[in-house]
């Protein structure tokens, strides 16, 4: 891949929140790339400082307490530098993001219709009748076989599953350069998990969409992403592809995270080392490319 | 040990009557690690509430060694069936101490005399690999994995004879899932229990249960001993459940309907 096809690339990232009892350091000189187009997954346990960082490419943490130094270069443009104005024309038009939870990521007191044209007209002047198009096309698009019907529904008229889809679409439908994906199959059942990953593999593809797939479960990630960087308590810990990081682990963090998960060919509960050494001394693992 | 016959169980919303259970007969043996799975929706829930006595049910009995089970039951019928729950930020009590959440079920059935509260509530957190001094502690100074043990710590105090155990690893992630299912399988043979293990999550159940029934939108779609389900699966729901599971080895996918 060309270099020139960099789409994101964080560099030395560093965030620490300001407490009363001393300074809290969450993330530690991470970097990162994404290219047009490619699905990368950020992976890691509760508390490893995942969600922070997309917190950070979307520009949603300001807060005074907040200290960030380094590098988030989009399109060449410093993340960390640009203001907040400019942030909403980015925000849903050229990064959008997918929630855990479905039902709470949509506002309840709206009609979905309402919603999709919030976000429509944020890329362009529009009018309803035009966004109720547009949005009944892109739902009847991803097999919602009755538009109409969920356009005028409140989000908790919903299934989980509905709604995810919903919520997918929205994402989408101003064929965004990054997706960001936030646990987006967590609060689903796997049957339905696996129809939301589809739906955004199949989506990303026609707008050649790169995504960040957030999520602390493995066999999500082995199931869509290509590129693979583990993450534990803010420190990046391997970097490789799918099949570099799951067939041959190189950081002990890794290896057992991948054996303590409960495997569907075994008949015993994995037994994890309890003298485990602290992962985040031992330096990151990067994979040849 | 506990039987259950043709239990029906619907609720109604608004005039709408939602079926949660159609007629389901279970029997879960002694020693048993049973596992109800199903997604969500299917009842597991209702079914683990109605052996409980949260819920009473609308038809149909629920037998604990030849006693019926009802929603009015004596302390002693209490005492035997206890019960771990899903998040375990919600199942402690925020302004209890860890001390004074587990004596309370000592003194409510008066499991050890009025002055040995103390070295109970000690050697049960022994039993669950947590030290004496998180006695003092407040559930918000503990990490999920430690209030899970808790949890389990709590159930453990009335010295029952059967655990349910709803969802009990989900909200935790995989490296504290091994370690506290590991501490289950453990306090399981020491104290002979018998496991009703509900969950969504079927690797685990691969792996830790003997047993298996799998729900559907309230009735059971199929049952039977853990290795014949996942080795030859009957019913489509459940090979489309097994075929969906992520798995992280090519070994497991091949090992899938």
């Amino acid at each position: 891949m060309l270099m020139s096809d960099k789409l994101l690339s964080i560099k030395d990232l560093e965030l620490s929140f300001k407490m009363y009892e001393g300074t809290l350091n969450v993330l530690k000189k991470i970097s990162l790339d994404l290219h047009k187009g490619e699905k990368v997954a950020l992976v890691g346990e509760s508390g490893s400082g995942k969600s922070v960082t997309t917190k950070l490419i979307l520009g949603l943490l300001n807060q005074r307490n907040v200290i960030k130094k380094g590098n988030i270069f989009f399109n060449s443009r410093n993340l960390l530098d640009i203001s907040q104005s400019e942030f909403k024309k980015l925000r849903g038009n050229n990064i959008s993001i997918i929630f855990q939870d479905p039902i709470a990521a949509l506002n309840p007191v709206f009609k979905i219709k309402q919603q999709f044209y919030e976000v429509l007209s944020n890329k362009k002047k529009i009018s309803k009748r035009e966004s109720i198009e547009l949005a009944s096309k892109a739902l009847l698009n991803v097999s919602i076989s009755d538009p109409v019907r969920v356009l005028e529904s409140y989000p908790f008229q919903l299934s989980g599953g509905m709604a995810q889809r919903v919520v997918i679409t929205m994402a989408m439908i101003n064929n965004p350069d990054l997706l960001l994906a936030d646990e987006p199959s967590t609060a689903l059942d796997v049957t339905v998990q696996n129809q939301a990953l589809d739906l955004m593999d199949d989506l990303t593809k026609v707008t050649n969409t790169a995504v960040l797939l957030i999520t602390h479960n493995m066999g999500v990630v082995r199931r869509f992403a290509e590129k693979v960087y583990v993450i534990y308590r803010g420190v990046i810990v391997e970097e490789g592809t799918k099949s570099q990081v799951f067939k041959n682990p190189g950081h002990p963090y890794t290896e057992a995270l991948l054996q303590s998960i409960p495997k569907l060919n075994g008949t015993s509960i994995p037994i994890h080392n309890d003298n485990a050494p602290n992962y985040a001394e031992i330096p990151k693992f990067t994979h040849p490319k | 040990m506990i039987k259950i016959r043709d239990i029906s169980k619907q609720f109604t919303i608004k005039n709408n009557i939602v079926k949660a259970l159609s007629n389901i007969n279970l029997e879960i043996l002694e020693r048993d690690c049973f596992a109800i799975v199903g997604e969500s929706g299917s009842g597991k829930t209702t079914l683990a509430n109605i052996i409980l006595g949260i819920y009473q049910q609308d038809q149909g009995e629920v037998l604990f060694e030849k006693e019926k089970l009802t929603k009015k039951r004596n302390l002693q019928l209490r005492k035997l069936i206890q019960f771990v729950q899903q998040n375990p930020m919600s199942t402690l009590n925020p302004k209890k101490t860890i001390y004074s959440t587990i004596a309370l079920p000592l003194k409510i059935h008066k499991i050890v005399e009025d002055n040995k509260y103390k070295e109970k509530v000690e050697e049960l957190l022994s039993f669950v690999g947590l030290e004496s001094n998180f006695m003092d502690r407040y559930p918000d100074t503990l990490s999920g994995g430690q209030k899970q043990r808790v949890a389990i710590a709590r159930a453990l105090a009335t010295e029952p004879k059967v655990l349910i155990l709803d969802e009990p690893t989900s909200a935790l992630d995989v490296i504290v899932q091994s370690k506290v299912l590991n501490l289950l399988l453990d306090i399981k043979k020491k104290f002979d229990l018998t496991y009703i293990f509900i969950t969504h999550d079927l690797s685990v159940v691969k792996n830790i249960a003997n047993k298996v029934v799998v729900m559907n939108k309230g009735k059971i779609e199929e049952k039977g001993e853990t290795i014949e389900i996942f080795q030859n699966p009957k019913s489509e729901y459940t090979k489309t459940l097994i075929r969906a599971i992520p798995t992280v080895t090519d070994e497991e996918d091949a090992t899938k309907p």
